[in-house]
């Protein structure tokens, strides 16, 4: 199936304020090649994302954000969550720059070089939100403290941890957003590979020095 | 920080259709002490969702679904997505009741035994939705072919995949949905041990 599949018969703005809620009249290709009838969806506008887990391979910790969250509030969870770095992607921008400059505001630090993990939905039923998610190679030394943008009231706490308390905290359920998930299982595949490929032995012989 | 460094202010309801999305003003505590500003805050409201990924232990196969996703269309992206099986919570449901009504509704599987892998916000953000995931035990010999509730428009097909492919399609990005790859990720991280666990429960009954 692909996009031809999908006759969009009418397009209404619900709602449109700081986010936009769409009602998509549709009908598509059903699997047994008829056509279905025609059907109301709602979809929650979002666009393109990026999220970044910084990664320091030499001190192997992974610099994570806590921040208070309206969908988590909403949700009666905990509003404040521990995430990657992450931020919208406007249009007409170059993805690594945006994660270059999200890591810089949301932690302070420099991203020495990124990695793309996936480009996923994170809930294509009903949002069109998409996002890319890297893993950026950062000396970790100095993390901490607060960090956001007072402008776009960012209120963000710096949390440096070891790559092992995080996957433990992962596996303890205190992590539960899916884009820091995704970016956590990916680091426990691959973290051998991606310590050898960022932090030869010689640099951590020249950290112990 | 924790609930109690949240004041909601006011809460309106910005739409209410099939789908509801509420603006908060609200605000809250500063890590460096002191409260925010008033904020305005929408968020898309959800409530629970259940996923499962249904894994056959002894053919080492997942059954994964096709099916048409209206946020994937609004994105431009490929609107046929390939995923685990994923309902809502309906009133005085257990999470483990959805997964076997699901499970039946969407694949015509029977699930043998269930394994919480996590629970988690997609898209904290904006959106209250959230997600506990399963592993599902099944016996994927008969799998396939076109399922779903045409109640509700449902029209899915059913896949079954060995787990390596499965896993590689993560890795590819021909899979690109947070559940599913959530899911196949912690089966790549779990697969021996799961394995051996499901196996041995399946020799002994």
């Amino acid at each position: 199936m692909s996009s031809k599949d999908v006759e969009v018969i009418d397009r209404t703005v619900c709602f449109q304020g700081f986010f936009r809620l769409d009602r998509f009249h549709l009908r598509h290709r059903r699997l047994d090649g008829a056509w279905s009838r025609p059907m109301d969806r709602e979809v929650f506008l979002r666009g393109g994302a990026i999220a970044v887990l910084p990664y320091d391979p030499i001190r192997d910790e992974v610099i994570l954000i806590e921040q208070l969250r309206a969908g988590a509030l909403a949700a009666g969870r905990n509003a404040w969550t521990i995430e990657t770095v992450a931020g919208v992607l406007p249009a007409d921008c170059d993805p690594t720059d945006v994660c270059r400059q999200e890591v810089w505001e949301e932690t302070g630090l420099h991203a020495i070089a990124l990695e793309k993990l996936y480009e996923f939905m994170p809930s294509p039923a009903s949002t069109s939100e998409w996002m890319a998610l890297y893993c950026a190679h950062v000396d970790a030394a100095g993390a901490g403290g607060e960090c956001g943008l007072e402008e776009e009231d960012e209120h963000i706490r710096v949390l440096p941890m070891a790559a092992d308390d995080a996957l433990a905290a992962m596996a303890a359920g205190t992590i539960d957003n899916a884009f820091t998930l995704i970016a956590l299982q990916w680091l426990e595949r691959n973290r051998a590979a991606l310590r050898d490929r960022w932090a030869p032995a010689n640099d951590e012989v020249r950290l112990m020095a | 920080m924790n609930t109690e460094d949240v004041e909601v202010l006011e809460r309106e309801i910005c739409f209410q259709g099939f789908f509801r999305l509420d603006r908060f003003r609200l605000r809250h505590r500063r890590f460096a002490g002191g409260w925010t500003e008033p904020l305005h805050r929408e968020v898309f409201l959800r409530g629970g969702a259940v996923a499962v990924l249904p894994y056959d232990p002894v053919r080492d196969r997942v059954v994964l679904i096709e099916q048409f996703r209206p946020g994937a269309l609004a994105a431009g992206r490929p609107a046929w997505m390939i995923e685990a099986v994923a309902g809502l919570v309906e009133p005085g449901e257990s999470p483990e009741e959805v997964c076997h009504r699901e499970a039946m509704e969407e694949a015509g599987l029977r699930l043998s035994a269930l394994e919480r892998i996590t629970g988690f916000m997609p898209s904290p953000g904006g959106s209250s939705e959230w997600v506990t995931l399963y592993g599902g035990r099944v016996d994927a010999g008969a799998a396939g072919g076109i399922h779903g509730n045409p109640r509700e428009g449902e029209d899915i097909r059913v896949l079954t995949l060995a787990a390596d492919d499965a896993i590689a399609r993560v890795g590819s990005g021909a899979i690109d949905n947070a559940i599913t790859i959530i899911a196949l990720q912690w089966l790549a991280l779990n697969r021996a041990d799961l394995r051996a666990r499901w196996t041995a429960v399946a020799a002994g009954g």
